[in-house]
């Protein structure tokens, strides 16, 4: 098998979100869906010091993220039908809706907040990588339309000599599922699970 | 505790198959301690019904939860790797025993020894069950939900309210007062106290840890503090019940105490489970 991975360049991202509104485009996304989303990671306070001074810790930076195509994906683990699934040519994670009972299990458990139950459809769905795209030759449309080029696509030999696995803030400790993502941090980024780093647009990405 | 209702159908189904289960204990108890009239037996078996009609809402509510319902057999393939489909299989196994007992039973097709052990047979089925409920949402990746104490307040949940339930099927067949002059009476305490104590013990203490956890969308502490009054709601009526259940075994008007005991547990393990719900917190980025 050769696993693909998602490599994400902290120092060349600006927040745009044209990765995010591309995908939607692309798949055709209701405002209740979106398979990759930029989270805005900042934390710290500006404060009046004893001279009068004004200090402050305030950082913020941005993490483009879909789904990170797990070596152990939580998702998978817990799927009671096997409709969750990880391909065995590319490492590809993706739903058979075939087999979706739309239980939502795979939302619960997968610590990215990648998959989603589509009632409408009947079933999860969730980045697969743009599969379609990838057979024919190209790279997903999120990469493509990357005004910045702070996103890439390939082998994960190709990825992992560009960045760390999963290793900032607002992502969780990357040995939970072992995330197929690869990054370079920006200069204020946070070590992965640090207590500081929060999310500040939670209405936009969950 | 809003979105705690979007899990709805799962809060019904959490609350309602485990506790008519654990009515078979309540069954097993009372069938192993007194030696009934086959008239009383008649009866008894008569009014099983009523929590196998119980454990059958919670499964049908369960299928609310599902986007395609239709694809609901489908589940039976992950058994061994899902804990989601650990619990359905059980839950099946479990479902099937109790309704081919039921139905021996009001054929008159069991002798009484054949009774005692068919009924122990669903009684630690219904237990098993109740344990791999709580099972299926210990994950790793939910850190507020991975711990022992959420299969434990399951089992407590299904013998506060199977005792509940059990004594109300009794008490219907007129067979609970003569059960209650025999050891049924100190058995039925015990396992009322048992479940009060581990449903809300193991309740509490699991929704108080979680306060100590926070992920990069939410604080467990503003978790918990929003929840908290309804902590003591559900704790306060799980602990009514068993005082309910207990007066009727003693026999404090049995059919209409039992059936405030049944409803006080209803009432309870739906509350607990709602807040379950409602402290939802990932490792990562997820938050209910």
């Amino acid at each position: 098998m050769t696993q693909y991975a998602f490599y994400f360049d902290g120092t060349r991202c600006t927040g745009c979100k044209t990765c995010e509104f591309a995908c939607k485009d692309y798949y055709d996304l209701n405002t209740e869906f979106q398979y990759r989303k930029v989270y805005e990671c900042s934390g710290g306070t500006t404060e009046k010091n004893s001279d009068g001074h004004i200090e402050t810790s305030c950082f913020a930076y941005y993490v483009s993220m879909s789904c990170n195509h797990c070596d152990s994906p939580a998702c998978v683990e817990v799927c009671p039908t096997g409709a969750m699934h990880k391909d065995a040519e590319t490492g590809l994670v993706s739903v058979d809706a075939d087999k979706c009972v739309g239980c939502g299990y795979c939302h619960m458990a997968c610590p990215y907040n990648a998959p989603k139950v589509d009632r409408e459809k009947g079933h999860s769905v969730k980045c697969d990588g743009c599969a379609e795209r990838m057979a024919s030759g190209e790279r997903p449309i999120c990469v493509r339309a990357c005004p910045a080029r702070a996103l890439d696509f390939g082998t994960v030999e190709e990825m992992s000599k560009l960045g760390e696995r999963g290793n900032i803030a607002p992502l969780p400790e990357p040995s939970y599922t072992n995330p197929n993502l690869y990054i370079k941090p920006s200069a204020d980024a946070l070590p992965a699970g640090h207590e500081d780093g929060k999310v500040a647009n939670p209405l936009e990405v969950m | 505790m809003e979105a705690a209702l979007n899990e709805l159908p799962l809060a019904l189904f959490t609350t309602l198959a485990p506790m008519g289960a654990g009515a078979f204990v309540a069954l097993a108890c009372a069938l192993f301690t007194t030696t009934f009239s086959d008239e009383q037996l008649k009866r008894i078996d008569r009014f099983t019904a009523l929590p196998l009609i119980v454990v059958l809402a919670g499964f049908v509510a369960s299928f609310f939860h599902l986007a395609n319902p239709l694809h609901a057999p489908m589940v039976f393939a992950g058994i061994g790797s899902s804990p989601l489909s650990n619990e359905i299989v059980v839950g099946c196994v479990f479902l099937a025993l109790a309704v081919v007992y039921w139905i021996l039973a009001v054929a008159g097709k069991l002798s009484s020894g054949a009774r005692k052990g068919f009924a122990a047979v669903v009684a630690v089925a219904a237990l098993v069950f109740a344990c791999f409920t709580g099972l299926a949402y210990v994950m790793d990746t939910i850190a507020s939900w991975n711990s022992p104490l959420v299969p434990t307040q399951l089992v407590g949940f299904s013998l506060t309210g199977g005792m509940a339930l059990g004594a109300l099927v009794l008490a219907l067949a007129g067979a609970l007062g003569d059960a209650a002059k025999g050891p049924f009476k100190m058995v039925a305490l015990a396992v009322v106290v048992a479940g009060v104590v581990l449903a809300v013990v193991a309740f509490c203490t699991q929704i108080m840890g979680v306060s100590g956890l926070s992920n990069a969308l939410a604080s467990g502490a503003d978790l918990v503090s929003e929840v908290a009054s309804f902590v003591a709601v559900a704790s306060v009526l799980l602990v009514a019940s068993g005082v309910a259940t207990v007066l009727a075994v003693r026999g404090v008007s049995p059919v209409a105490l039992s059936s405030a005991a049944s409803v006080l547990a209803v009432a309870g393990i739906f509350v607990a489970r709602l807040v379950f719900y409602a402290v939802q917190l990932s490792v990562g980025l997820y938050v209910m």
